[in-house]
């Protein structure tokens, strides 16, 4: 269970940096960008973004300010920074690695071994 | 880099707290609207669509929580809780909370405190400069353990063959008397002698004036000197006139001027009784003296050089000079130490073993308040269950009890540590006047971090146990409506255990504080050989040229002590005599017990027994006397006869020797008519016929054995005499015996010596009794010391023993009141809860005993006339602390044959 939840934290992480990184965004926002990127295909509790923008803030990755929303409501705007940049490279760089290497696995036929 | 952001971070979320909620609530809410119109535009109802966004949301206080916790700030917000609870419990339950913190609070206060005197005299930096590079030097002996002081003849070849040392100087022990002839009169004050470059090797400033240099000591006209003041004699005697500068006194004989005053606060060896310091010249063949040890080295090391290295440079240099010089340096070999341990570290001896006292007792404090807390961990039983039923772990839950015991410790900790502020007042108020740098025990930092850092260790040290075992408890028995725990049996056989440990500390402190105790009354009351009562004694010194002729000084570097010290000697002996009140009369050089201003030791040779190498010369105390001495002082004569008004200068020269004497040098010979002859001045001195044994006297304290002593009449000294004797001769003691100890008679006595001379000083009248008691000092401040804390562990095993005993009653009331029912006599329920408690302390005086065995040599170099081991003190303390347990047990005990046999019953 523990460990699920892990690889889940780390996804959601990585998840909300990309969607900053295409240009700033407040929370809501944040949880829009990515269920438009993944074609609705992904659910995610929206409460729980919460603590992993103030975790990647805490961790300098991302930064906010308060600005204006759409609405003309008070919002805070969540945008990358350049460490969070080198993060998300190095991250999308090791997923793809680990992605490729499993689907190399799993695509192992008898005749290959 | 990235921790320290983080840190930032945190800190600043710490600092901006409500900033942060508002912040999430803001977000929060605009998260739920924004999706809430979301939905509405895409045609939800408006309540459905509220109702949906929540719900999709997910709880929010939970998710702040999360938020709270990514930023690290969630073990605060628990810290906080748990120490707010804490604060609430100690509420709910005043009486523990006070016994706790008082206890602790004891415990803490006597652990600052005599740290603080530690820190003070071991751990804080001499004020000097170079400190780390400052060694002491004293010599010692190779063979046997002892230490002795240095010669300016070893000054002269350690300057002159070291090579770890960039400079080595020299300053005398301790503060010798002199008398200063002012123009307000004549007063006694103390000299240290040293080299002049002592004082900028320690890096001393003055004050006024300047430092002494190498000129200044050169005595080029019979002694006279310049020299410098201490500030707090300048300040004192002078009232800080800057006027003093260049002014002229006498010194005795010497002319001595002033040419400045030390920086405040400078006193090396701490005992405060140096008023000036005189140049002592160590260059020269005259100055340079092998045989006279008298004097401490302080050496800077070069750079670079450890203590080690020049500790064995230093052993071949006193190999080599042990070659040279057999007849000074055989068996002298240097001990090299930093200098604090040199001036200092002989104090550690005395507070190293008061700390582990201090140990005990706070050890003895915590066991109390982990039984306490075990106590109360089964009344909390409920509390636990609930609060791991709601998902508390256990690690949770043992620190929410430690935060509570840490916190109690914290409190006992401040007020132990205000209490040592009188603590440490009591101390320095019981210190004998001889400890050094008294008035120096303060707080510092150190002491600061030393009692935070006990406290904290204490709190977790009491707290651990019961919270471990608070926390196991089982759920379903603990929530179960009045049911009886499983674990009691075992909680309760802890608390047992820890009481056992409580009797068997105290009872090792009380072995410790009784023996001291012993040492003290044996101390008191042993016979000091002489008699006490009803025995004035006062002190003279004989000032000026008139007494002392110093114009031969410098020819035959011996003074004269002229033939007006006799006549004024037998004046005063006749004025007092003639006193209403007063029996007899008499005068010796130095009181015994009394603070001895020479070194006391005369060699000598015995005529008619082969000659001797002179290191292995025979040596014995030396006093000379008036004729009336042992009458006066109830010496008994033990063999032929005391000195005669027949024995006079021109009669042959005779000697009176004590028991110890006779008994080391004549085991099985009659001393009597053996002729010995004293090394004081070649030529000038006489063979002496011993003519008499009489009884020992105690010459320095109760507790120091007799040494062999011999004793002269007056008048028949040699007329010169070498400078180190000079004080000896001019000063006496004299001691009148009296009908009464009256206050006016012992003014009269003063008035009239005072008034036949008056440049003479008279000092230190008193009686004999009180000098004798002065010699007890250190036996009464360690007594009171060991003592006191004995008593606070003694206070604290009743309360433990007390605590348990109650709650074993009401543990058991079930089965007493089962007992009673049954037709058991309150009798017999009494013994039943005695017997538990007797059990308890017997088992922790038998461990006690046994621990004590271990720890009683530590204290043995203290004793006098008790062996460590001694049966009676060890009987009595252990029958002491039983007692004292059987009652803290009988109290709650009482109650059991109290319990209504009903009410137990329906109690279940």
């Amino acid at each position: 269970m523990g460990k699920q939840i892990d690889l889940l934290q780390g996804t959601l992480d990585m998840l909300i940096l990309k969607a900053v990184s295409l240009g700033p965004l407040h929370g809501y926002g944040v949880l829009l960008r990515i269920q438009q990127i993944s074609g609705e295909q992904l659910e995610i509790q929206q409460g729980s973004l919460y603590p992993a923008l103030y975790r990647l803030e805490h961790q300098g990755l991302i930064a906010s300010e308060w600005g204006e929303s759409d609405n003309k409501r008070k919002a805070r705007f969540y945008r990358l920074t350049a460490a969070g940049r080198r993060q998300l490279q190095s991250e999308t760089e090791k997923w793809n690695r680990m992605a490729s290497l499993i689907a190399g696995i799993l695509s192992t036929t008898p005749e290959e071994i | 880099m990235s921790v320290l952001k983080r840190l930032r971070s945190w800190l600043t979320w710490m600092i901006k707290r409500p900033r942060l909620e508002r912040e999430m609530e803001t977000e929060v809410r605009f998260h739920i609207d924004s999706f809430a119109e979301d939905l509405i535009r895409s045609g939800v109802p408006e309540p459905e669509a509220r109702r949906r966004a929540r719900i999709e949301f997910g709880g929010i206080e939970s998710h702040k929580d999360a938020v709270r916790a990514s930023l690290g700030l969630r073990w605060w917000d628990e810290l906080w809780a748990d120490l707010r609870y804490a604060l609430r419990m100690m509420r709910r339950n005043p009486g523990f909370t006070a016994v706790a913190v008082l206890s602790l609070a004891l415990g803490v206060c006597a652990n600052t405190t005599i740290f603080s005197a530690i820190n003070a005299l071991l751990f804080r930096r001499l004020p000097y400069q170079n400190n780390d590079r400052l060694v002491g030097l004293l010599n010692r002996s190779f063979s046997q353990r002892g230490i002795q002081g240095v010669s300016t003849g070893d000054l002269a070849n350690w300057r002159k063959q070291n090579s770890v040392f960039d400079q080595i100087e020299v300053t005398s022990t301790f503060a010798s008397k002199n008398v200063l002839v002012g123009p307000g009169g004549s007063e006694r004050v103390g000299i240290q002698y040293l080299t002049p470059g002592l004082l900028g090797l320690l890096g001393v400033k003055p004050i006024v004036g300047r430092l002494l240099l190498n000129e200044d000591a050169n005595p080029t006209n019979q002694g006279a000197s310049n020299v410098v003041l201490s500030y707090t004699y300048w300040h004192r005697r002078y009232e800080d006139d800057p006027h003093i500068l260049g002014k002229s006194f006498f010194m005795d004989t010497a002319m001595v001027t002033v040419v400045g005053v030390l920086q405040p606060g400078f006193d090396l060896w701490g005992t405060g009784d140096t008023d000036i310091y005189q140049p002592l010249s160590a260059e020269g063949a005259a100055a340079v003296d092998m045989t006279n040890r008298w004097l401490l080295a302080v050496a800077r090391l070069k750079p670079g050089v450890k203590l080690e290295q020049a500790q064995s440079s230093m052993d071949v240099v006193a190999r080599r000079l042990e070659q040279a010089y057999p007849d000074s340096n055989k068996d002298v070999g240097v001990k090299v130490q930093s200098l604090r341990e040199t001036l200092f570290g002989w104090v550690g001896q005395i507070l190293y073993p008061l700390f582990a006292a201090v140990a005990f007792v706070l050890l003895i404090a915590c066991t109390n308040i982990a039984n306490l807390m075990l106590s109360r961990a089964s009344a909390r039983r409920k509390e636990v269950g609930i609060r791991s039923a709601l998902g508390a772990s256990r690690f949770r839950l043992i620190r929410q009890m430690l935060t509570e015991s840490v916190l109690l410790a914290l409190l006992g900790g401040m007020l132990g540590l205000a209490l040592s502020f009188w603590g440490t007042k009591a101390f320095v108020t019981l210190a004998p006047q001889w400890y050094p740098q008294a008035k120096e025990i303060t707080m510092d930092g150190r002491v600061l971090a030393f009692t935070l850092a006990i406290s904290i260790l204490t709190g977790i040290a009491f707290g651990l146990a019961p919270a471990l075992r608070a926390s196991k408890t089982d759920l379903t028995d603990s929530l179960k409506e009045g049911g009886r725990s499983s674990s009691a049996g075992s909680r309760h056989r802890t608390r047992s255990i820890f009481v056992v440990v409580e009797v068997a500390l105290a009872l090792v402190l009380l072995v410790s504080a009784g023996l001291m105790m012993n040492t003290f009354l044996r101390v008191l009351h042993a016979s000091p050989g002489f008699r006490t009562n009803r025995v004035l004694t006062l002190e003279f010194r004989l000032t000026g040229t008139k007494y002392l002729d110093v114009t031969p000084l410098d020819k035959t570097g011996f003074a004269v002590v002229t033939p007006q010290v006799e006549i004024f000697c037998r004046r005063v002996l006749e004025g007092i005599k003639a006193l209403p009140g007063v029996d007899s009369v008499a005068l010796i050089d130095w009181l015994p017990m009394s603070d001895r201003m020479d070194s006391p030791e005369r060699g000598f040779t015995i005529a008619g027994r082969p000659p001797v190498l002179p290191g292995e010369k025979p040596n014995a105390l030396f006093s000379a006397i008036s004729l009336e001495y042992f009458r006066v002082m109830d010496i008994p004569l033990l063999r032929g006869r005391f000195p005669t008004e027949q024995d006079t200068e021109s009669a042959p020269w005779v000697v009176v020797i004590n028991d110890a004497m006779a008994r080391k040098f004549w085991p099985n010979q009659d001393p009597i008519g053996q002729v010995l002859t004293l090394d004081t001045v070649p030529g000038e001195e006489r063979p002496r016929e011993v003519v008499g044994v009489v009884g020992n006297v105690k010459q320095f304290a109760s507790r120091v054995d007799p040494n062999p002593e011999i004793y002269a009449p007056y008048q028949q000294q040699p007329k010169q005499s070498p400078s180190m004797f000079t004080e000896t001769r001019l000063h006496k003691s004299l001691v009148v015996r009296t009908s009464s100890e009256s206050k006016t008679l012992m003014d009269t006595v003063r008035k009239t010596v005072a008034e036949m001379d008056k440049q003479s000083p008279v000092f230190g009248i008193n009686t004999v009794r009180n000098v004798v008691e002065n010699s007890t000092t250190g036996e009464r401040f360690y007594t009171q010391l060991l003592g006191s804390f004995a008593i606070v562990a003694l206070l604290l095993a009743a309360i433990g023993i007390y605590g348990v005993i109650s709650y074993s009653v009401v543990e058991r009331s079930h089965e007493i009141g089962v007992r009673m029912a049954l037709g058991a006599q309150s009798g017999q329920v009494l013994r039943l809860m005695l017997k538990e408690g007797l059990t308890l302390s017997a088992l922790g005086v038998v461990i006690g005993l046994t621990a004590s065995f271990a720890a009683v040599p530590l204290l043995s170099v203290f004793l006098y006339g008790v062996k460590p081991y001694d049966p009676l003190t060890w009987s009595l303390v252990s029958a002491f602390l039983m007692a004292v347990t059987l009652v803290a047990t009988y109290l709650p005990g009482r109650r059991a044959t109290q319990v209504d046999p009903m009410v137990a019953l329906r109690h279940e």
